[in-house]
């Protein structure tokens, strides 16, 4: 009986009878699909009784984690790789910024620096870290500006698209109000490369961590990178785990951080707005 | 604004144009975009630019609003001379709102920035900017939406902020470039009443450029036929229909009448 009724129905009204995936909220598919594969992480390392040495188990690696949260060791060293990338980000933002905006304003000097910029885009920056901590040493310098140096080709370029891409019309507006040079930057160029220098943030805010736990990985002994290079040392692979998922954890504070300067700076463009369903 | 200490203010909202082309020179030669054209605007006279794409109408108006340099010839706005050398007559061009035809609104600012724009870069202060925002968009009939964003309203409407923004800082012309060709049949008849009681209650002097021949005789009290290969100024029609004018006025036979020989006369020039 019941499947006649169903014929009979509007196919958006049977189809409305289904349980479908697509009904789920979309977070919580996300975080089911995380719960399957630690699930079958830890299945399988039990299971097939590989070495913790290897691959721990997803429940050993929390409960170092969980551990070490309670500890100032974790904390010492996060906070000098949060010091790092936030001095490293800032340096590159304003030198970004400003470099930016000089050439995007300055198209006879863009075009003479470009060469540099593209070979500098196609170096593997991080080839040059070791040049950094033999020329700043192994302390706070080095990994500041290798995490500036990441972070700035980003914003660098963004800021340079930005700035050229104001529309003919909104140019014709200015010179029609006889605005000044800097009075056209202020309320023209500058708003209007905002959303680009913000998607620059973005790459760069995680260039910046990247470039920290890097130099910290080739010298000394402060912050997340030189933590994980001990545990490695020590084969403390549980806690090695740890240690990565807590600087995973930090790049995503960051880069929600940074969602949050999109939304406060730009709250008239397209991209900070919530999503329409 | 005039004062007798200023005798050539007498003429804020008069334009003259003495012998004014305009000509590029590209790699296949000299493409000329607007023959010698003469003429002059009175104060306070609302003149229509019409024609066809491509006749010059754009870069006529773009020559009086001192987008584009002369390659010969004279503007003169309010008694003053546009162009010195390769520089823009301040006087001339404070005397000057350009209504684009697609708004041209920053969407970085909300209606109210956007209107007191002019006035932010005249250094008004904040106050007296708003102030004067909230006057504008009441005279334009937008009261309500100075807080909103650009991509919040509709095209009759941002276009509405647009003429506000041009008439902020109180200049003696307003040039208008197409300002309704992007909005649909019903909203432009409407916003070609409302540009008609702005223009009654600002005495300002408009020079707009449209193709629609309707639109051109509902509100002009001259209009300026232009013709292309090369753009120039073909004839100058005069409309004296009392003001204001009513939408009901197209459907008249004298209108129609207007409108009939001017389409004749475009489309004769069209076939040569």
């Amino acid at each position: 009986m019941n499947t006649d009724v169903k014929k009979e129905l509007h196919p958006t009204m049977a189809a409305r009878r289904v349980y479908r995936l697509s009904d789920l909220p979309v977070w919580l598919c996300s975080l089911a699909l995380l719960a399957l594969v630690l699930g079958l992480w830890e299945i399988l390392v039990r299971a097939l009784d590989i070495s913790p040495f290897i691959l721990p188990p997803p429940s050993a690696i929390l409960r170092e984690w969980v551990v070490s949260l309670a500890t100032p060791v974790l904390w010492d060293h996060t906070l000098v790789t949060v010091l790092e990338t936030l001095l490293g980000f800032v340096i590159a933002l304003v030198t970004g910024v400003a470099t930016g905006a000089l050439l995007g304003k300055n198209p006879r000097l863009e075009k003479i620096l470009n060469p540099f910029i593209v070979t500098t885009q196609v170096v593997p920056k991080v080839a040059i870290v070791p040049l950094f901590v033999l020329w700043f040493g192994f302390g706070l310098t080095s990994k500041v500006l290798v995490a500036a140096m990441l972070a700035y080709f980003p914003i660098l370029t963004n800021t340079i698209l930005g700035v050229k891409s104001v529309s003919h019309g909104h140019r014709d507006v200015m010179i029609t109000l006889n605005a000044s040079r800097w009075q056209t930057f202020r309320n023209l160029e500058l708003p209007n490369a905002m959303p680009y220098i913000i998607t620059g943030m973005e790459v760069g805010i995680v260039l910046a961590i990247i470039g920290a736990v890097v130099g910290e990985y080739l010298g000394g002994t402060q912050g997340l990178g030189a933590m994980a290079v001990k545990e490695m040392n020590s084969y403390n692979t549980a806690r090695l785990f740890a240690v990565i998922i807590h600087m995973s954890i930090v790049g995503f504070v960051f880069y929600a951080a940074v969602g949050v300067c999109r939304r406060i700076a730009t709250p008239w463009h397209e991209s900070a707005s919530p999503p329409r369903s | 604004m005039s004062t007798p200490a200023m005798p050539s203010q007498t003429n804020n909202g008069g334009i003259q144009l003495l012998s004014v082309g305009k000509h590029y020179d590209t790699q296949q030669g000299t493409v000329q975009a607007l023959a010698k054209t003469d003429f002059s605007i009175e104060e306070g006279e609302f003149v229509v630019l019409l024609g066809p794409s491509g006749c010059g109408k754009t870069t006529l108006l773009r020559l009086i609003a001192g987008l584009l340099k002369p390659s010969m010839g004279t503007v003169t706005v309010g008694g003053h001379a546009l162009w010195r050398d390769d520089r823009r007559d301040d006087a001339a061009v404070a005397d000057l709102g350009v209504v684009f035809q697609d708004a041209e609104l920053f969407p970085w600012f909300t209606i109210e920035e956007n209107i007191a724009l002019p006035l932010k870069l005249r250094g008004v202060d904040r106050a007296a900017r708003k102030q004067r925002a909230c006057e504008l968009c009441k005279l334009v009939g937008i009261s309500g939406f100075e807080q909103r964003y650009p991509r919040e309203l509709s095209g009759g409407m941002r276009q509405r902020a647009a003429i506000a923004r041009a008439l902020s800082y109180d200049p003696a012309v307003l040039l208008m470039d197409e300002p309704f060709g992007a909005l649909d049949a019903m909203t432009r008849d409407q916003m070609n009443v409302e540009l008609q009681r702005i223009w009654i209650a600002t005495a300002k002097t408009i020079v707009l450029v449209t193709h629609s021949i309707s639109e051109a005789v509902f509100l002009a009290d001259r209009i300026l036929l232009l013709t292309s290969r090369p753009g120039r100024v073909d004839e100058v029609t005069p409309v004296d229909f009392p003001r204001p004018r009513v939408l009901g006025l197209q459907a008249t036979d004298p209108f129609q009448h207007i409108v009939d020989r001017l389409r004749e006369r475009l489309e004769h020039k069209h076939e040569h």
